[in-house]
């Protein structure tokens, strides 16, 4: 039983990890009702900009953190006016492949740029676990869950009380609606891609100085988990997102405890098939879905 | 007041206006009928700056409108209640209405608390909704919301465009009850329907238009509400291959 309970604390705060990671997807799903499939990739640039960054110039974690987030801000943008502003009308496909075709160009410019492939990443804290009773806490776990629930609730206060939050949500609801209330909806967007690129590169910095190394295998990594974790929460769904994160995160940890280390990805896989089949519009998604559906029958 | 002068629209190589001339008076209501496909909403969407037009000029209050983007037009005055409503349905009733007031929102907003009080004055139910989601609402009750955020913007010019689509009968009566006394109160209404019988009870004016062209402008009355129907509805050309269309209540497109 403790070690249950200790699987489950263990696994929210890796999951509120993966909660950053979704939510950064579901904006961008949000307002551009596409998939940004380089999402990954492009904060596994800014965790690389970080490690420049450490490497040339022994900067203190702040800089570091700095470097990755505003990397990967900078990488955002980038995909951002090639993928999604250059065929954002009517070439739903288009963009999801482009944004396929940017991921590959991202690795090869990272393995040409940093051949050797694994490079240290400097951790946050170094302390030893806090003991609570039967109970173990990482201190880095901690930091994790701390700075992941910070910025939630600050994204919370961003979308239901500024005038911006409420352009993003018109935007992402219907953005023609949102036209002809004069919001300017190309901004709009442009300017989610930023926050949820922002919230990637905290995530991934949280993350790569847990592991303390990153290799260019980490995009695909993000973009596996934040896919995962957003899908588990229901599509667009800021909510959801949290959630499915934090779920994908306790059935990691209670799969690596109780089946091995080589389950933790297979058991991910199967919970989000069993979402697919059982519950395709996710937690939160569903009454979404749901809705839609009957106001078609209503008319 | 607004003065459309030979507006032609294309989507890529499909021309859905060919040159479309007509006219609002202030203070009145004009009403714009025709056909599916005749270019009614996409005139609507070139007026509120959505639809670049490839020739042609606008004037609003004898300014020059004509290639401005949708919140120049919104700060103009002219506000749009769009086809099928489009309100924001997770956002609850009163979220709604400031987004309609969203270029006001920065620096004015003891006047935008006002002009909720306002809209809720002249449509009760809405206050009595005001925490739900407006995805929730009836398909009247979202029509009157889409009209109430449209006022929001404190509009000279309302543009709506087939509000009674998808509505019931006693509902759509409703609706064209709010359009008179909005007009009454002295808002300006330009209007495009489908529903003809109801259209030309209110208007003061109207034009009929026909695959990209207005073919007719008069007041009601000028045209046997039998014709305007036959053309409203099918257009000039069928007219004499079909002379006995049923005039009874017209439904709209149904989606």
């Amino acid at each position: 039983m403790v070690d249950f309970i200790q699987n489950c604390l263990d696994g929210i705060m890796l999951g509120s990890s993966y909660a950053l990671l979704a939510i950064g997807f579901t904006l961008i799903f949000g307002v551009m009702r596409r998939l940004n499939l380089s999402y990954g990739p492009s904060i596994m640039v800014g965790a690389f900009i970080g490690t420049l960054v450490y490497l040339e110039f022994k900067a203190n974690a702040v800089a570091i953190a700095a470097a990755t987030v505003v990397g990967a801000v900078i990488v955002g943008i980038y995909v951002e006016r090639l993928c999604f502003r250059a065929i954002r009308r009517g070439a739903a496909v288009a963009s999801m492949v482009s944004s396929f075709v940017i991921w590959m160009q991202l690795e090869e410019i990272v393995t040409v740029v940093f051949p050797d492939r694994t490079y240290p990443f400097p951790p946050l804290v170094t302390a030893d676990p806090i003991e609570l009773g039967p109970l173990f806490f990482k201190v880095e776990n901690i930091v994790m869950f701390a700075v992941a629930a910070a910025m939630t609730v600050l994204l919370h206060w961003l979308l239901q009380h500024t005038r911006f939050g409420l352009a993003l949500r018109a935007v992402s609801e219907n953005p023609r609606a949102a036209l002809f209330m004069g919001i300017n909806v190309g901004a709009v967007m442009s300017l989610a891609f930023v926050i949820a690129s922002a919230f990637g590169g905290v995530a991934a910095y949280l993350i790569v100085s847990a592991d303390g190394q990153i290799t260019p295998l980490f995009g695909l990594w993000a973009t596996f988990k934040g896919l995962i974790a957003m899908m588990l929460g229901g599509m667009g769904s800021i909510p959801g997102a949290i959630l499915g994160g934090l779920l994908l995160g306790v059935v990691e940890a209670q799969s690596i405890w109780y089946l091995g280390t080589e389950y933790r990805d297979l058991s991910a896989y199967f919970l989000l098939f069993l979402f697919l089949v059982f519950r395709p519009g996710g937690l939160m998604g569903q009454l979404a879905v749901e809705r839609e559906l009957a106001a078609t029958r209503r008319v | 007041m607004l003065e459309v002068n030979g507006i032609a629209a294309a989507y890529g190589s499909i021309e859905a206006l060919r040159g479309v001339d007509l006219s609002v008076e202030e203070g009145g209501i004009t009403c714009l009928l025709g056909p599916n496909g005749a270019g009614k909403t996409t005139l609507m969407m070139t007026i509120a700056g959505i639809v670049k037009p490839r020739r042609g000029s606008i004037n609003f209050l004898d300014r020059d409108i004509t290639g401005m983007g949708p919140s120049g037009i919104v700060r103009r005055g002219i506000a749009l209640v769009p086809e099928n409503r489009l309100v924001f349905p997770d956002m609850n009733v009163h979220e709604n209405l400031i987004a309609g007031a969203y270029l006001r929102l920065g620096k004015r907003k003891a006047q935008v608390r006002q002009d909720i009080d306002h809209v809720f004055t002249r449509f009760p139910r809405l206050q009595e909704r005001s925490k739900q989601l407006a995805g929730t609402l009836s398909g009247g009750e979202q029509q009157m919301l889409a009209v109430a955020r449209a006022l929001m913007a404190r509009p000279k010019l309302l543009m709506m465009d087939e509000p009674s689509l998808g509505l019931a009968p006693l509902v759509v009566e409703e609706i064209f009850r709010i359009i008179s006394d909005l007009n009454a109160d002295g808002t300006t209404i330009f209007l495009v329907e489908q529903n003809a019988h109801m259209a030309l009870q209110v208007a003061d004016h109207f034009f009929l238009l026909e695959q990209g062209q207005v073919t007719f402008s008069g007041k009601p009355g000028q045209l046997s509400e039998h014709e305007v129907i036959q053309r409203a509805y099918l257009g000039k050309g069928q007219e004499r291959e079909r002379p006995t269309q049923d005039r009874g209540h017209p439904g709209g497109k149904t989606h």
